[in-house]
């Protein structure tokens, strides 16, 4: 035998009699952290590298939550309906998909792809560091690393190890509002990640020990870098839990004890809250019937969803939001938590970012455009420089836009991104990784639907010609920003009341 | 197939005979030959999904006038379209230097993704085997335009302004030092093949040094359709698209009279086999170990030994022999495996103890030979296979899924035309059915630098005297600068 640097072999038992698997043991490096959606093969590339995302610091007072160690309770109502639209689901074509949802609770979501032998399968929770109880800044990402530390039947670093042994990829995104867990694996080893999917978040082993190494991995990542403060975020999306470092790793943390660590995870992470997407070669009937078996042995349970929908603001004007260090010159969207939205935003930029100026306009006026992605908390962040009014400047911008003056951009720049869409969502991983970003299912009783595949990825809706007035343009004018500008008194006189939410 | 041997230019460089026959005389445009469409699919069906391989079927394959070979892939329903042409580059002298084809590597990349990039087409290139490829990439509706981009560059007749920037652009971004590891990689390497380490990396000094006209010779030599491949993975078939590949024809041709290699695969192994070698290592006939100055690779100097050898692959047994072995030796040491059809070149990279460096070489001979004693159960064989091939899928799918990438591999593991697309499969199949007792003889016949067939080299780089004084206690030094 070689000796060498040989991963130390620790053996896993799975539930099925007679099976017994090798595995090796789980390194930080072997765990992706990613945020947002990011489909296409570039972001995918630079997914070797071990991620960081979620809050900075913050110098924000989030608003108090009730109960430290508790989970903020879902709403047990249907969350806010998809956005309106013109376009409706029925009239969209092109290849359809399976979205169901199972006894316990579990929304599942199957897409065919027959390119390659691959699979890709996402675990997508719908809890985030927003939902880190007031007292315990960064709990969520923590318990989201806990997670593979095993249960009673896979090992501390089982998962991982037993996509790795396939010659697949496993990763970790722990964003504000979404926890995924996602595996991309040869189709041949596509059972066993379903297998551990369904065991994922089920009677998870904790130990003061575990939880110190959870913590020392949790502690590894770095904070994502946002364009805005995260008390910025926090306002615009209406969101408190926003304003904090979802990863910091502070001693309330250390002090935890297993019976509170697993009380935590009970609550935040559970099936019911979670969505399971699998794109794969196969048949979606026949994944059907091999998903609801793994997990027909769970309690029913109804479906519960949080409801992530900014508190969209209306009126005129922005509302002045004064933080330290800004100058006036950064405007702050909210985008509504669904694809579509996302898409038209990033529509929206790109043309902004491709406006000419107006003659009227100081030669030294400048306006850029950016939007920091996420499934659920996008943001669109203007900033405007070298003008003296920059409210005047971003109005005249979006007016031009609204008013149908840069139809030809705004086109040109739909066409643009609704390619790159197409590129990237070929691809099983981005296309699973949009689906888990897609908007709730209409229904959230047990059963399945067959729905088309380019209504939930929202590239249906990015397929349809910019016209001025419509949906396409909601929530993304003046009225609806957050203006960011200098913590003085003579700065709040921008602000007017019917730009109040 | 191991990620630096690919990224760098190992195996670029042939014996070039047909180079007189582009010096120095005026060109005219080439004679077409006949345009031949294969209408009956040339190769049968693929086996697929069970064995990690693609599910493709059986692609179009014709030769244009211009003769120019293509093969096209036809997936229902796929948005996107990817070319890639393999441009050979082993047997032309005008293209022997890595240092001219590092220059028109450049023009291509820029000129190709200046014309596509208004057309959401982008470009990628990489080394393959003796061969540079190119590919586009962009929505299926641009499939005709990226025909078109890719016929006004390689048409090009003389871009001398374009390759005079593009030789700027190489040199700014040439690393004033080249690591032991490179160095001693691109040695190896020319050492195994019989060819000139210099051919295997750019230099500075070559490239201040190289004329318009060796740039020129370079570019016709490269560019020749007569001499190149071209793979299209499409939505469509290629039906629709034969008045673009016509077009293609007319506006890319070759120049002057040379030969036509009627398939892909002689096109694309033109250079000849690499010499026998005698050497075993710490063994009689010993091989010598060459020692190459320079500083080390690591911020302490750390000094870094290559050994390696070629291997015979002449069928899909013993390339998935050669695949499993590096992949159960890659578990525990940085093993590399490069395919060619019937030869690999394998590699073993060991990081040398600057406190006993004789020790960490005579252990990583040790763990070969030791390797090559042991019988290794079929379960581990059968794990590693099915690492390595579902790795090969993971990987291809975060790349895009782009088939043609999949293709120009298959190529390495064919023997003839009408065998590439069952070849990533038939071998995939080979390797999920490993006998232990084959791997085992085979391992002691080609892997075992003590007992084994002769043919092994092996050289130290970055190492300061006092290491090699060290490692002059195991075997014969020799210095090659």
């Amino acid at each position: 035998m070689l000796r060498g640097t040989g991963a130390v072999r620790i053996s896993l038992t799975r539930g099925r009699p007679g099976r017994r698997r090798e595995t090796g043991r789980l390194g930080a490096a072997a765990v992706l952290l990613a945020l947002g959606l990011a489909p296409g093969a570039a972001a995918l590339a630079r997914a070797s590298v071990v991620r960081t995302l979620g809050p900075s610091p913050s110098t924000a007072e989030p608003e108090p939550v009730e109960g430290e160690d508790h989970e903020p309770t879902p709403t047990e109502v249907e969350p806010s309906p998809e956005p309106t639209t013109t376009l409706a689901e029925s009239e969209v074509d092109g290849p359809t998909l399976q979205d169901g949802v199972l006894p316990c609770g579990l929304r599942v979501i199957i897409a065919q792809d027959e390119s390659l032998p691959v699979a890709a399968v996402v675990l997508a929770i719908d809890t985030g560091t927003e939902d880190d109880p007031a007292t315990q800044p960064g709990l969520v990402h923590a318990l989201a690393y806990h997670l593979m530390q095993g249960n009673r039947e896979l090992v501390p670093g089982g998962a991982v190890a037993l996509v790795h042994d396939r010659g697949g990829l496993a990763s970790l995104a722990v964003g504000p509002a979404q926890v995924r867990y996602e595996s991309l694996v040869p189709i041949s080893a596509l059972g066993d990640a379903l297998w551990v999917e369904s065991q994922r978040l089920r009677a998870p082993t904790v130990s003061e020990e575990l939880w110190s190494s959870t913590l020392r991995w949790a502690r590894r990542d770095k904070s994502q870098t946002w364009r805005v403060p995260h008390e910025a975020m926090a306002s615009a999306h209406g969101a408190p839990g926003l304003a904090h470092d979802g990863r910091r790793v502070g001693s309330e943390l250390h002090q935890m004890v297993p019976r509170a660590i697993g009380q935590a995870l009970a609550e935040r992470f559970r099936y019911d809250l979670a969505t399971l997407v699998v794109v794969s070669p196969h048949r979606p009937p026949e994944l059907r019937r091999e998903i609801e078996a793994l997990f027909a042995d769970l309690p029913d349970k109804p479906r519960a969803s949080r409801d992530r929908s900014p508190r969209w603001r209306t009126g005129s004007v922005p509302q002045a939001v004064p933080i330290a260090g800004e100058k006036g010159q950064r405007f702050v969207w909210p985008v509504a938590p669904d694809p579509a939205s996302v898409g038209w935003a990033t529509v929206w930029c790109k043309a902004i970012n491709r406006q000419r100026r107006l003659p009227a306009e100081p030669a030294r006026a400048r306006l850029r455009c950016h939007v920091d992605l996420d499934p659920r908390r996008s943001t669109m962040v203007l900033v405007a420089t070298g003008a003296d009014d920059p409210t005047a400047l971003v109005r005249t911008r979006i007016e031009r836009i609204e008013q149908g003056e840069d139809d030809a951009l705004m086109e040109r720049q739909r066409e643009v991104v609704h390619g790159e869409w197409i590129q990237s969502l070929r691809m099983p991983l981005p296309l699973a990784q949009r689906l888990a970003a897609a908007a709730p299912r209409p229904s959230p009783e047990p059963g399945w639907r067959r729905r088309p595949l380019r209504w939930l990825t929202g590239e249906a809706a990015l397929d349809q010609p910019w016209t001025p007035g419509t949906e396409q343009a909601e929530h993304l004018e003046l009225g609806a920003a957050i203006h960011l500008v200098t913590p003085e008194p003579a700065t709040h006189s921008t602000t007017s009341p019917e730009a109040e939410p | 197939m191991s990620s630096i041997l690919t990224r760098r230019r190992l195996l670029v460089t042939g014996l070039g005979a047909m180079g007189p026959l582009l010096v120095g005389c005026k060109r005219t445009a080439a004679p077409k030959v006949e345009e031949v469409w294969d209408e009956a699919p040339a190769v049968g069906q693929a086996e697929a999904l069970g064995s990690l391989a693609p599910p493709w079927g059986a692609p179009t394959r014709a030769v244009l006038d211009s003769g120019l070979i293509t093969f096209w892939l036809h997936e229902p329903g796929t948005p996107v379209t990817h070319l890639r042409v393999l441009l050979p580059v082993g047997d032309e002298e005008a293209l022997l230097s890595a240092s001219v084809v590092a220059v028109l590597q450049s023009h291509l990349v820029a000129t190709l993704t200046g014309r596509g990039r208004n057309r959401a087409i982008s470009v990628d290139a990489r080394f393959g085997p003796d061969r540079l490829e190119m590919a586009l990439h962009g929505p299926d509706d641009q499939t005709a335009a990226a025909l078109s981009v890719l016929a006004a560059v390689l048409g090009a007749r003389a871009p001398a302004a374009g390759l005079e920037a593009a030789r700027t652009d190489v040199m700014a971004r040439l690393d004033a030092t080249v690591s032991p590891d490179e160095r001693a990689t691109a040695a190896l390497v020319g050492a195994l093949l019989g060819r000139d380490e210099s051919e295997q990396r750019a230099d500075r000094a070559e490239l201040e040094a190289l004329s318009r006209d060796a740039l020129l010779e370079g570019w016709e030599a490269l560019v020749d359709p007569r001499r190149a491949v071209l793979v299209v993975h499409s939505g469509d078939d290629a039906t629709p698209h034969r008045p673009a590949l016509r077009q293609l024809a007319e506006r890319w041709r070759g120049r002057g009279r040379r030969p036509v290699p009627p398939s892909a695969i002689e096109r694309l192994r033109a250079t000849p086999a690499p010499p026998v070698l005698p050497g075993r290592l710490l063994a009689e006939p010993a091989t010598p170990l060459r020692i190459l100055s320079g500083p080390g690779s690591g911020p302490s100097g750390d000094a870094v030994l290559m050994l390696g050898r070629v291997l015979p692959t002449p069928s899909a047994g013993d390339r998935s022999l050669a695949r499993l072995a590096q992949r159960v030796l890659q578990e525990e040491l940085d093993a590399r495996l490069v395919i060619r059809g019937d030869y690999g070149i394998f590699v073993l990279r060991v990081p040398l103890s600057s406190h006993e460096p004789e020790r960490s070489a005579s252990e990583a001979i040790d763990a070969l030979v030791e390797l090559a004693q042991d019988r290794q159960p079929q379960q581990r064989l059968f794990q590693a296979a099915q690492l390595w091939l579902g790795a090969r899928v993971v990987q291809a799918s975060l790349g895009g899924e782009d088939w043609t990438l999949l293709w120009s591999d298959a190529t390495d593991l064919a023997s003839t035309d009408e065998e590439i697309a069952a070849a990533l499969a038939r071998d995939a199949t080979t390797m999920l059915e490993p006998e232990p007792e084959a791997f085992q003889a085979w391992l002691r016949r080609w892997l075992d630098p003590r007992g084994g067939e002769p043919g092994w080299q092996w050289l130290v780089a970055g190492a300061p005297e006092r290491i090699t004084r060290r490692l002059a206690r195991i075997a014969p030094l020799e210095d090659a600068g």
